[in-house]
């Protein structure tokens, strides 16, 4: 399997003195819906970011597709999409503006960016609401768009915060499907969860991150093994306590 | 493909001033407001052009309309790098949608270029309705030139680039260097505003040394009033008086320094956000902090909590605040009399006693958060709308900063003003009472505005704290009143200002009223 997400050595301390990430390293390839999981502030969502090359690093390398995130970062952000955990939309465009931006930013060709648009739209029951203000959207609608306009260029690698936070029983289930979908096509998943139902029956790989080192990856089986996900998060964390 | 700056741009002008919003909402309170907002943009677009005319007569009348255009090209600069200092680097960096552009395939050039645009955009709006009326005043008066006009409209469109580069860069700057200091907020505020004056003092200085052997007739004494104004703006005026190369190296000049502040930038673009970002780390928690006390303090605490914590709010609540206090600071080390004794009649400094309290009212105009202090709730509003409070006492607590900051300054400048141009205790009780007066109108009018004028869907707080229309109809009706009352004040003093007061006081009367009656806050 080809790796699309290669994290080396990855270290990342604030301006203020917090390390967040220290020496995390992991490989996403295509096919892997990947979870990510640890307890608040263990350094999950500044790695998702530095992923993204949101947030500059302090030392490591981070490739996606081979390509080197410091140094290629327009080529890196065009093969993948990102969605943070609480997604700040432009509430004064319209949803359906907010689409075409996307597809203009991402040079999505104008029939299938239709027809992405119609399918997901659809699938997600928001099509009737694209004419109207963001600001006007629930907290859901705005996730489910925010989903939309990831899904719009094909992402090699899609990386997402907490994806299924604010998302109804039947949008979360059609994530899942079209998570999976896009792994058979060969894409790439890595998100982070706290839900740890989810990432047990969804993810076939998964990391565990406490204060920004990993203490525990691979394959969802061979973590788990006969325990639930559950179980084996409390017992990780507590050994390395100790 | 388009240009990627272009698309980033063309999404940032369409949150501006709410168009877009008004164009696609179904609710016509929206669609009301906006229209509001355009007609008073209209009427000050307006009044700002008939001012001009005026000046421009005036000033073709002496037969020095020559320097008119490069003397509008400084003007327009200077009020370009007074708000660009002012706004400071928030424009730029430490904005809400960060997370969302840096995850797009656009380069850093493409963000920061697209920002500058915008800012670009608002101050040529800003210089078009100076530079226009004057130059065709001026082109009625003494006759039409192909050269002046192609020369006026290249100096206007390369005029914003120069300041902007300067007052952002050095604000940045500023702000880095304290963002892990505790007193941040304060500090880049004090420093903006001394690093405001020093650059004020080093043109001054510069123009003055250089012009000093040709202040003999007119004309070298307007170059040199440009100069004083704006330094680059005498390269202009070299130009329109004959000097080809000038206005090339005026533009030169202007386009360099933003491809060098768009270069810079961007290569340090993603390291300032986070030095911006950071916040000084916290103090531990004893069970000493537990405190009690009223429902209206603890909304006040809140309050001066959020203006120390919030730059925007604070940008807002000092400037005038802190011009008052150098203003007294600086007065008191001048002598009034030195002022008129050059002038070939004795001016009797009693002229001007009158005229603190109009400063005073220009100054406290400027500072006022309660004008913006709604708006920045932003979308954390429901967690303020919900508190089982009366909506008037949310409202009031807003207003109590503005009130609490304006006075002991005003109070302070005006008792030094009084004291140096030794007024009468008439003069004395109408000066300090106005003061008081005008920081309580300032206060609910701040509010009420707010109130009838929110924009919460702000993706930059400075943006709702200078830009927005209550902040902006607040400092145009202090300017005007403080005009006005310095003007008139040298015919009628105690009468003028006893009417603006009776004035203040009945419309505080009215807004307080007002307040009372609305029954809750409503999240739209």
């Amino acid at each position: 399997m080809k790796t699309i997400l290669q994290i080396d050595h990855l270290s990342k301390t604030y301006a203020g003195g917090k390390k967040a990430v220290d020496d995390l390293s992991l490989r996403v390839c295509e096919g892997d819906i990947y979870g990510f999981i640890g307890q608040n502030g263990a350094g999950k969502t500044t790695t998702l970011r530095a992923v993204t090359g949101i947030l500059p690093f302090d030392t490591g390398e981070i490739r996606i597709d081979g390509m080197s995130v410091k140094e290629q970062p327009v080529a890196c952000k065009a093969i993948t999409a990102y969605i943070p955990d609480n997604p700040d939309l432009y509430e004064y465009l319209t949803g359906i503006q907010y689409l075409n931006y996307i597809g203009d930013i991402f040079g999505v060709e104008k029939t299938l960016r239709r027809e992405r648009i119609e399918k997901y739209a659809e699938m997600f029951r928001i099509k009737d609401d694209l004419g109207s203000l963001i600001g006007a959207y629930s907290h859901g609608m705005k996730q489910k768009l925010a989903v939309i306009a990831a899904l719009l260029h094909a992402p090699r690698l899609m990386v997402l915060d907490e994806p299924f936070v604010g998302l109804d029983p039947e949008a979360a289930f059609k994530l899942k499907q079209v998570f999976r979908e896009m792994c058979e096509a060969g894409s790439a998943i890595f998100f982070s969860t706290h839900v740890l139902d989810v990432a047990e029956k969804l993810c076939n790989k998964i990391a565990i991150i406490k204060n920004g080192k990993l203490i525990a990856d691979g394959e969802t089986d061979a973590v788990r093994g006969d325990e639930s996900l559950e179980e084996v998060f409390m017992e990780v964390l507590e050994s390395h306590e100790k | 493909m388009k240009n990627k700056w272009l698309l980033l741009t063309k999404i940032q002008l369409m949150g501006l001033l709410g168009f877009n919003k008004a164009r696609h909402s179904k609710d016509a309170k929206t669609v009301r407001r906006t229209a509001g907002t355009a007609a008073i943009l209209l009427l000050v677009g307006v009044i700002i052009c008939a001012y001009v005319v005026f000046f421009a007569v005036e000033f073709c009348k002496q037969g020095i309309g020559a320097h008119l255009p490069a003397l509008l090209i400084a003007l327009t600069s200077l009020i370009t790098l007074v708000f660009s200092l002012i706004q400071g680097c928030s424009v730029l960096f430490a904005m809400k949608d960060y997370d969302h552009v840096m995850s797009l395939p656009v380069k850093r050039s493409d963000i920061l270029i697209s920002r500058l645009a915008c800012i670009y955009l608002a101050n040529i709006v800003f210089a078009l309705p100076v530079v226009i009326p004057g130059t065709i005043v001026l082109f009625v008066m003494d006759g039409f030139s192909l050269s002046v006009l192609g020369i006026t409209l290249a100096a206007t469109l390369f005029s914003p680039l120069l300041p902007m580069a300067v007052a952002i860069a050095l604000s940045t700057l500023l702000t880095a260097l304290t963002a892990r200091l505790r007193c941040k907020n304060i500090l880049q505020i004090v420093f903006s505003i001394l690093l405001f004056v020093g650059l004020m003092i080093a043109s001054f200085s510069l123009s003055f040394s250089s012009s000093s052997q040709e202040a003999i007739d007119m004309n070298a004494v307007f170059s040199m009033m440009v100069g004083n104004v704006y330094l680059p703006a005498l390269l202009v005026d070299m130009t329109l008086t004959g000097t080809v190369w000038g206005i090339f190296a005026f533009m030169g000049i202007s386009a360099a320094a933003a491809a060098l502040f768009v270069l810079i930038a961007a290569l340090c673009f993603e390291r300032v956000h986070e030095a911006l970002s950071v916040r000084a780390s916290g103090v531990k928690y004893s069970a000493q902090n537990v405190r009690g006390g009223s429902a209206f303090s603890a909304l006040v605490k809140r309050e001066f909590k959020r203006l120390f914590t919030a730059s925007g709010y604070l940008l807002n609540a000092l400037a005038g605040t802190l011009m008052l206090l150098i203003a007294a600071g600086a007065l008191l080390f001048l002598d009034p009399n030195a002022l008129f004794a050059q002038a070939e009649e004795p001016v009797p400094l009693s002229m001007f006693a009158y005229a603190g309290a109009g400063v005073a009212f220009f100054c406290i105009g400027m500072s006022n958060p309660a004008a913006s202090a709604l708006s920045l709730e932003g979308k954390s509003r429901e967690q303020l709308f919900v508190l089982p409070l009366p909506a008037k006492r949310i409202l009031l607590a807003k207003a109590v900063p503005t009130f609490v900051c304006n006075v002991p300054a005003g109070l302070l400048f005006s008792v030094v003003f009084c004291l140096k141009f030794e007024t009468d205790a008439l003069c004395w009780a109408i000066t300090l009472f106005s003061v008081v007066a005008f920081s309580l109108f300032c206060a609910l009018s701040g509010i009420f505005l707010n109130y009838k004028f929110p924009k919460y869907d702000w993706t930059n707080p400075t943006m709702v704290a200078k830009n927005s229309i209550p902040v902006m109809i607040c400092v145009f009706v202090s300017m005007a009143l403080g005009f006005g009352c310095i003007f008139l004040g040298v015919w009628k003093g105690f009468w003028v200002y006893l009417a603006a007061d009776i004035l203040c006081i009945a419309l505080s009367v009215a807004v307080w009223v007002y307040l009372s009656r609305i029954k809750t806050l409503s999240m739209e």
